[in-house]
């Protein structure tokens, strides 16, 4: 598949992956890990975060991925995605459609994933472009709340014990699902692009902030026991707040989430389209209906056994895997057989 | 053909269709009363209907074990299903707060559409004749409770405290929660402010600060409306002052070592009434700012006497103690400790204004 990214789409693309239907519930496990130093550990996470792009973007070269590789990666993906459909679906029956059965909904993200995946590659690439306009409304609305704030939960700080930290640390990295696409993309960027270490340090310091934004909100607005009882705090902060022109701002925000949902999984099913190669002949259209009738099927079994929290737990430590230790093992073996070429 | 077929599977498919929710449906609740004891519950939901041109409101009576269970039960005796996501006003009589407040307010935060923004209030007895007469006073006894308790924001007897905020102070163990409390002026046959009810953790404690107390709690927790209105007697001369700004500076240097906090506040303050009419002289000036701190002071002591008996800190000097003082606040209870903090409160008035006339 031909197609190539800007700096901008490239940062925009993985931005939204990142953040993608995690950004409304990642708040509540870690603060309820980390207590009201949360914030500081997920700065710490970030910090971590940043490193990482930073040697993904030193050795992005070496990260090729043979037919294993591109299996596993393709199958890690698939449970993302199903994942991320699945948790839709539950946070949309929640909060907007409490009895539109369950298939609706999920037939309705699969179809315009699958419409989407099989327009033209720069078509996907630029849907994320859509969102940018709706992204400093939430935080309009997120800031209404502002009077609401008790800044003193914020403190006793520095106050949480080591296994706390620990436990905080894991739960962040959950805000950074997605991290691989890095090495994924990074080739498809023109030629005439560069990333520096200041171009990665913008990124992790917009969408730390983002994050950051909805962690301080969500502690300063609730008291800790409250936290461990709300699951989706953003959601629930925007629902308190009442102005004139609109009853329900959650509504408004759930329906920027809902696309900005969507718009991750067309996106994690490109990669998967991507990383096989999948649209040059017809088996591989019929390939991409296969991933998407998956992706109707697998969702509703999670829905219907009620398999969320095994896959939240796959996520968290699925990160750690594909994101940190399989990327850095690969680029190791190739950066010494490359050397070893070189000698020979 | 095609792209028609596509058309209309989509709206096949439109997701509104389940989730449709019209008011022709629905018997709105404007207001909910709540009387009893948790498994022994009866509500009186107050329901605005519109016949012709006419607004007057029913009053439907539910029974149950549980807040849920009596909107089941008051289901069964209208037409219509019951639905609360429109509230205005809750109303709890005195005797069922002393149980976990807790316990009848989960229903309203578990369910999506619920309203956060509902204001809650306390009534001496049963609150059925609050809302009979709140709808015949305004024919719907939710705005009119609605309008009564921002009023009493405006006035800063009570700082308006919705239901979300409840739920935070109630989860919250460094401050605890009040509620304005009312009952019935038997000869006016209209709701009277009692004064705002005290808390001690999620139970109502059974003691309230009069309208004045609660008026200076307001000031206390720096919350104060669009009138703060207080009179003194000076040399004989009723003096009215209405409270225009609040700066507050709480130290706690002292409360490690021996328990001793200090509240001072500044109050920039304007003369409404005061006959004397000598304003002018500005040592006459001093000495009534000097008199009115020192009143302000004496009734302010009195108020926080009535907290620390209850058990109950409004004031939410717990936060402060919990986020600086965590040796403090690890010492045990903090109701027990508050209970026995020697609290200081210093007051600075300022008069800015005098009106038109000295």
């Amino acid at each position: 598949m031909k197609f190539s990214l800007t700096k901008n789409q490239f940062f925009v693309f993985l931005f939204i992956v990142q953040t993608g239907s995690i950004s409304i519930a990642f708040q509540s496990p870690i603060i309820k890990a980390a207590q009201q130093d949360a914030w500081i550990v997920f700065i710490v996470a970030l910090v971590i975060q940043f490193f990482i792009l930073v040697l993904f973007e030193k050795y992005y070269k070496h990260f090729v991925m043979n037919r294993l590789l591109r299996w596993i990666y393709s199958i890690y993906i698939m449970l993302i995605l199903v994942l991320f459909v699945a948790n839709i679906q539950k946070s949309l029956a929640v909060w907007v459609f409490q009895n539109t059965p369950p298939y609706v909904i999920v037939a309705i993200i699969v179809a315009t994933s699958l419409y989407a995946n099989m327009s033209r590659p720069e078509s996907v690439v630029n849907l994320g472009v859509l969102l940018v306009p709706l992204f400093p409304l939430i935080f309009f609305f997120l800031f209404l709340a502002t009077p609401d704030l008790i800044w003193t939960n914020l403190f006793p700080m520095g106050n949480i014990s080591g296994k706390e930290w620990v436990n905080g640390l894991k739960e962040a990295n959950l805000a950074f699902v997605g991290t691989e696409m890095y090495l994924i993309y990074r080739g498809y960027l023109l030629n005439t692009e560069k990333i520096f270490m200041k171009t990665i340090g913008k990124y992790i310091l917009f969408i730390g902030s983002c994050y950051l934004i909805t962690i301080l909100f969500t502690i300063m607005f609730f008291s800790l026991a409250e936290i461990a009882i709300v699951p989706e705090p953003i959601v629930y902060i925007l629902k308190s707040q009442e102005v004139q022109f609109i009853e329900r701002i959650d509504l408004f925000f759930i329906i920027i989430w809902m696309m900005w949902s969507v718009i991750t999984v067309i996106y994690l099913v490109f990669t998967v389209v991507l990383i096989f190669n999948m649209k040059k002949t017809k088996k591989g259209i019929r390939s991409v209906i296969g991933i998407h009738l998956l992706l109707f099927i697998i969702p509703l079994i999670i829905i219907w056994k009620d398999f969320f929290k095994v896959g939240n737990e796959i996520l968290m430590y699925g990160y750690f895997v594909f994101a940190l230790i399989i990327p850095f093992l690969v680029i190791l073996v190739n950066t010494w057989r490359s050397k070893n070429d070189q000698k020979t | 053909m095609i792209k028609k077929l596509s058309c209309f599977l989509c709206v096949l498919l439109l997701s509104g269709c389940w989730d449709e929710r019209q008011y022709k449906d629905f018997a709105l609740a404007s207001m909910v009363g709540h009387d009893g004891q948790a498994n022994d519950l009866i509500s009186y939901f107050s329901i605005p209907i519109i016949i012709g041109e006419e607004v007057s409101s029913i009053i439907v009576k539910g029974e149950g074990r549980s807040t849920r269970e009596v909107r089941i039960h008051a289901n069964s005796n209208t037409p219509q299903n019951l639905d609360v996501s429109k509230l205005s006003v809750l109303l709890y009589s005195d005797e069922t707060l002393k149980t976990d407040f807790y316990q009848f307010l989960d229903v309203y935060f578990r369910t999506a559409h619920n309203r956060l923004s509902t204001l809650v209030g306390m009534t001496e007895g049963s609150t059925k004749p609050y809302i009979e007469i709140g709808n015949s006073e305004n024919k719907d006894a939710g705005t009119y409770y609605d309008d009564f308790i921002k009023g009493l924001a405006n006035s800063s007897i009570y700082p308006e405290t919705d239901l979300q905020t409840i739920c935070t102070i109630l989860f919250d163990d460094g401050m605890d929660l009040t509620l304005p409390y009312f009952h019935i002026n038997e000869e006016e046959n209209t709701p009277k402010t009692l004064g705002v009810a005290l808390f001690t953790g999620r139970i109502y404690s059974g003691t309230y600060l009069n309208v004045n107390q609660a008026r200076l709690l307001t000031i206390l927790k720096d919350e104060i409306g669009r009138y703060t209105d207080i009179t003194y007697t000076y040399e004989g001369i009723p003096v009215s002052i209405e409270v225009k700004r609040v700066n507050r500076k709480w130290d706690f240097k002292q409360l490690d070592r021996s328990g001793k906090v200090t509240m001072s506040y500044d109050l920039i303050v304007d003369v409404q009434e005061f006959s004397a009419d000598r304003l002018e002289d500005e040592k006459e000036r001093k000495e009534l700012e000097k008199y009115l701190s020192k009143r302000l002071q004496e009734d302010t002591i009195e108020m926080i006497e009535v907290l620390q008996q209850t058990k109950s800190d409004p004031i939410g000097i717990g936060r402060r103690v919990r986020a600086f003082h965590p040796k403090v606040w690890e010492k045990g209870k903090w109701a027990d400790i508050f209970s026995e903090l020697t609290i200081d409160v210093k007051y600075d008035v300022q008069i800015k204004r005098t009106g038109i006339l000295f």
